[in-house]
């Protein structure tokens, strides 16, 4: 790895949900101006990790940093600091339903700058143009397709021109043109601002794309960090069948049917 | 089983219960208390500093809590007023105490009926909502947006609610005395034939600016509670549509059941503070 400053990094990160711990121990730099993906099974932990260097979550222990800053322990006022340096890009949108696409990426805007209306205004639309939505100005949140919704977060996360954006899962569900045009978009963040892009994501297609850097949990460890090309090449059982997509079969069948049957019959 | 290992289990049982049942209750008020005391310094000392920044919602909302609240505040306090006058003057007459009846309504809606039947009812119109909106919020990861873009929740949220009611609930109140001696007069000049001239002066006889005063500090009161109870538990939601429903209805009968409690506790301090004059 090289000697630059990460952008963020997460030090020995361990996170539970009441008795359920869902991050054993996560480490991992991800370095400024490149494309992090976060890779790993449904329910690994993925969006939890996603949280967590957020600072949505607060880890039980270990040291998350951005830009410098370990945010696992700062008091909330100084955390919004941080949150100023970032954009997110939630699983579900999480556009404010109450507000027009417009008025949803002015709200950053109008709460953390002195910008007088007309130019709020201009803003909203080189946003809108950059994830192609202009014609979506006006409409609900619940008015727009999937693949609209993912776009419209976007570019809220882009508002305040961020260092960082954290994207959960910005190809689900859309068709394979539209996926291409949000890794298109992804990487002309990184491209033309500079952007470090941190995308948790299922699709090995798009990792493809747009990954500089990939990172595949597994039960809340990390279990690969390196190129695509060490996913590709990997030969750790484990890995392979993730990226085959072979169901587990080698490891104890019997005993886990076994186990399911007794279950089922109880 | 031995009778009494029976009913020291029930006691052992029943006294966890209890213990549980006050620990969550602590837990609730002091939320709630540091919520309200974080809305009024968004209220006060952020709006100063310019970090409160409630944006063009402010108006829309008080259109919505206010204005819109009036027809069914106004049909409910003038019928409140008319069931007092039909209800009593038949006794009152028998008496020979017709002559006070409006006094009479005149007090009680000043004094009781109009402020706490309006707060019963913005609980129903306006509580309600406020927890079903920041409530699905809440379930559909938009506080948690709002927190990443730096936006505090109860700033953006909560403080311009409580503005709002606080606003419009004492304006609201105003018009429940109106309503409410509109309606017992009506009653009184159709029924029992107490001309409108002495109707009108019979109540201003009664009344005194303690009681109108009281009567809006009261629905100053009502409105800080109906709000925070209301914005607390759809802060808190959990658990999808069900738990949304479940705590828009804890939501209103915690509300209804604060209000009637502090109309209690303040009728008390008035009448105490009233006869040590
Ligand atoms: N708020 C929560 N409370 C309790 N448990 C949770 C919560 N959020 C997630 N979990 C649990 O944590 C585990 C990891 O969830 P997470 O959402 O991080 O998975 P994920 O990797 O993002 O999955 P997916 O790819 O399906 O989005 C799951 O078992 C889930 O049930
Ligand atoms: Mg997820």
């Amino acid at each position: 790895m090289t000697a630059m400053d990460a952008m963020v990094e997460c030090r020995d990160v361990w996170k539970s949900y009441g008795a359920q711990p869902v991050l054993h121990g996560i480490s991992f730099r991800a370095m400024p101006g490149k494309n992090l993906c976060i890779l790993g099974a449904s329910g690994g932990g993925k969006t939890t990790l996603l949280k967590v260097l957020f600072g949505a979550h607060r880890p039980e222990r270990g040291a998350v940093c951005i830009d410098g800053t370990d945010i696992a322990r700062l008091p909330e006022h100084e955390l919004d600091l941080v949150r100023r340096k970032f954009g997110v890009m939630f699983q579900g949108g999480a556009l404010l339903n109450s507000l027009t696409v417009a008025e949803n990426i002015a709200l950053p805007l109008q709460q953390h700058t002195k910008l007088d209306d007309d130019t709020i205004q201009t803003m909203v639309k080189i946003k809108l143009h950059q994830v192609d939505l202009l014609q979506a100005a006006d409409k609900l949140p619940s008015d727009l397709s999937g693949g609209m919704l993912k776009r419209a977060s976007v570019a809220r996360a882009l508002a305040l021109d961020p260092k960082i954006l954290f994207y959960d899962e910005p190809e689900s569900g859309l068709d394979p043109i539209a996926t291409s045009r949000v890794d298109q978009l992804i990487n002309q963040m990184r491209d033309t601002m500079g952007i470090t892009n941190i995308v948790v994501t299922h699709t090995l297609e798009s990792v493809r794309r747009i990954a500089d850097h990939v990172l595949l949990l597994d039960q809340g460890r990390v279990l690969l960090d390196g190129t695509v090309e060490d996913l590709l090449a990997s030969t750790n059982p484990r890995v392979r069948r993730f990226r085959t997509g072979e169901l587990e079969a080698e490891e104890g069948t019997g005993a886990r049917a076994q186990g399911y049957y007794k279950d089922l019959l109880m | 089983m031995n009778p009494f290992v029976r009913v020291a289990g029930a006691v052992g049982r029943g006294t966890i219960l209890l213990y549980r049942a006050l620990r969550d209750f602590l837990h609730h008020v002091s939320n709630l208390c540091r919520l309200f005391g974080s809305t009024l310094w968004f209220l006060t000392v952020g709006a100063a500093q310019g970090r409160t920044r409630m944006g063009k919602q402010i108006f829309p909302m008080m259109r919505n809590v206010g204005v819109r609240s009036l027809p069914v505040v106004a049909l409910i306090t003038f019928l409140t007023g008319a069931i007092l006058v039909l209800q009593t003057g038949d006794v009152m007459k028998k008496y020979g105490q017709l002559q006070q009846v409006p006094g009479m309504v005149a007090l009680s809606v000043v004094r009781a009926l109009g402020p706490l039947m309006t707060a019963i009812i913005m609980t129903a119109r306006v509580g309600a909502s406020f927890t079903a909106v920041l409530g699905s919020m809440r379930i559909n990861e938009e506080i948690m947006a709002l927190e990443a873009m730096a936006i505090h929740p109860t700033g953006y949220l909560v403080a311009p609610r409580l503005l709002s009611m606080l606003v419009m609930v004492p304006c609201l109140a105003v018009f429940s005395y109106l309503l409410g001696m509109a309606g017992g007069w009506l009653v009184a000049l159709a029924v029992y034939d107490i001309d409108t001239d002495s109707y009108i002066q019979t109540s201003i006889l009664y009344l005194d600016m303690t009681a109108i005063v009281f009567g809006l500090v009261k629905s100053v009161v009502f409105a800080v509670l109906i709000t925070m109870i209301c914005c607390y538990y759809g802060l808190i939601a959990e658990g999808g549509p069900m738990g949304l429903g479940r705590n828009i209805m804890v939501a209103v009968v915690v509300s209804i059941v604060m209000l009637v409690v502090a109309e209690a506790l303040l009728a008390a301090v008035m009448v105490n503070w009233l006869l040590s004059k």
